[in-house]
């Protein structure tokens, strides 16, 4: 991560320019426009899904879902309990201390938004056993203050370019303790969202500027906004957690409700869009660019 | 190379004295008489639902403390600063803010991060960035270069476990704002939050604009609003921003008595 030190001019010109009537951002996108990513899916071996996320500043992102049989100590009480610890979430950002406070802030509300959108029933192999999905995620570079737009998107991709080897032997060893075997063919793998209503979250940043929302903020943007909210955005719907963070030191304003619902909309309006090249990735399998 | 330094304690640190009886009788007579003031203090919003009570300035060594008791929830914030720091100039003051259980609260296992509590757990540092995030909004920063403001939050006990602590999210910020009030550091406008179950806002009354400005918001995951809806989701910050302004005037009242 690198630092945008911008003299008190440049500062004030960009300011002006963001909250124009009509916005003028620096790289001449639209308020609702990504910066050019490439992205690539199932490119390891030796995990159940990953992807990679390259923007073009060079920020990259890498996603691994693996997935292991663990067995479960059902008490029925806590059986929810228990399915949500399914699910770890372990982060690595380049330059910042895995205890720091980013880093941490991040991860839980990555993983609070995920606990909610993965068909945990899915996991469940057996009575006694059932997968647990280990996601890590690394940031190689980045140069946002709060990478987690990139994040996401990473994850999202790795999440749904999941696959699960086919269990062969017995659904029900409620009586008899058995190993779960597997179909050694991964052409018969299931997906992990294959046929699911559910999809994983995506979550958004955007700077606010005045009265106007950009999503993607660059640094530069990031660094003369007011404020910054993060969205989620899951199955067609802007779902919780919503929160607003603080891009930059400087300059804080505070927010009005407007501005929530204006950045509410916007997010609603690019979800699908955002959800549907990134599928088309995922079906595709070969190096894709999107705008 | 070993450490020279000698180890000195606090600069207004007095030497440990035992008094005679008779003079810690007379001191605890003061001691009565002064928590009866303090009883004074408790306020009231006028929307009932939390009984607060309130004492500022009870840490000598900082420069600005408040304490809060909400029920069973004891919280106390101090702020330290502005105090210079080392280093190239920068020319906005720098703010962090930290967060801690008392250890005993945090038997339970989701606190507990395993490793001696060095670090912050996963709570305390949502806690702490969200009390940044307001503050960062609300401190002058630009009246204080070169220097540092820090907040030290201390949770002495919780009331309800309940899993995202909205309710705590909402107090901390509370007392965090009386304490900045204290330290006298400037301010656009004194913050208050307020909370419905689910979700917290924040709220300032800035003097240059006829609204009420939102310096932060969080709308937990397990949350059932279906915040999808525009409708529902201002609704909710309404509430939110209604609670925080009844809150505001009930702290007005506090702080004008005890100017008194």
């Amino acid at each position: 991560m690198f630092k945008i030190t911008l003299s008190p001019a440049e500062r004030s010109y960009l300011h002006e320019s963001l909250s124009c009537l009509s916005p003028i951002r620096p790289d001449a996108r639209l308020n609702k426009q990504f910066r050019p990513l490439e992205a690539t899916c199932s490119f390891l071996p030796g995990s159940n899904g990953s992807a990679r996320i390259r923007m073009a500043d060079g920020a990259e992102c890498l996603a691994s879902v693996k997935a292991k049989v663990v067995s479960l100590q059902l008490n029925n009480a806590n059986s929810a309990q228990h399915l949500k610890n399914l699910i770890e979430v372990d982060l690595d950002i380049n330059g910042i201390r895995d205890d720091s406070n980013l880093s941490s802030t991040i991860a839980s509300s990555l993983k609070g938004s995920l606990v909610k959108h993965i068909p945990l029933e899915k996991l469940r192999l057996t009575h006694r056993y059932a997968f647990k999905l280990f996601i890590d995620i690394v940031v190689l570079s980045h140069s946002s203050v709060y990478p987690l737009t990139l994040l996401s998107l990473a994850t999202y991709m790795a999440l749904k370019s999941t696959k699960l080897p086919l269990l062969t032997s017995t659904v029900n060893d409620r009586d008899i303790e058995e190993q779960p075997m597997f179909s050694d063919d991964w052409e018969s793998s299931l997906a992990l969202f294959g046929d699911s209503s559910l999809s994983p979250p995506l979550l958004f940043v955007v700077a606010v500027v005045k009265d106007n929302i950009f999503i993607d903020p660059s640094p530069e943007e990031e660094s003369v906004s007011e404020n910054g909210i993060c969205l989620t955005y899951a199955n067609g719907k802007i779902i919780s957690p919503l929160q607003t963070i603080s891009l930059s030191p400087k300059d804080n304003t505070g927010i009005n409700s407007a501005q929530i619902l204006k950045a509410h909309a916007l997010v609603k309006e690019i979800g699908p869009l955002v959800v549907k090249s990134l599928d088309e990735i995922v079906s595709d399998d070969s190096i894709k660019t999107i705008f | 190379m070993t450490d020279r330094r000698r180890i000195l304690g606090p600069l207004d640190a007095s030497p440990l004295t035992f008094e005679s009886e008779s003079v810690i009788s007379a001191l605890e007579g003061e001691a009565s008489s002064k928590f009866q003031l303090k009883k004074l203090h408790v306020s009231q919003p006028s929307s009932g639902d939390d009984k607060i009570f309130v004492d500022m300035g009870l840490v000598t060594n900082c420069e600005g403390s408040c304490y809060m008791e909400i029920d069973n929830t004891l919280i106390q914030v101090s702020v330290y600063g502005p105090r210079p720091i080392r280093g190239s100039f920068i020319d906005t003051a720098t703010l962090s803010v930290e967060c801690r259980f008392l250890p005993f609260l945090t038997e339970s296992k989701e606190f507990a991060n395993g490793n001696g509590r060095n670090s912050l757990t996963e709570i305390e540092q949502r806690l702490s960035s969200f009390v940044y995030s307001c503050f960062v909004n609300t401190i002058i920063l630009s009246k204080y270069p070169k220097s540092s403001i820090d907040i030290f939050i201390k949770v002495i006990s919780v009331d309800s476990y309940d899993t995202n602590f909205i309710k705590l999210t909402n107090y901390l910020v509370n007392c965090a704002s009386l304490s900045i009030v204290d330290a006298q550091i400037e301010v656009k406008d004194i913050i208050t939050a307020g909370y419905i179950p689910t979700s917290i806002v924040t709220s300032f009354t800035n003097l240059h604009l006829p609204n009420d400005k939102i310096v932060g918001l969080y709308i937990s995951d397990d949350t059932d609003a279906e915040i999808d809806d525009e409708k529902v989701l201002s609704s909710m910050i309404m509430e939110c921003n209604k609670k925080a302004r009844d809150l505001r005037s009930s702290l007005n009242k506090y702080l004008i008595q005890l100017v008194k």
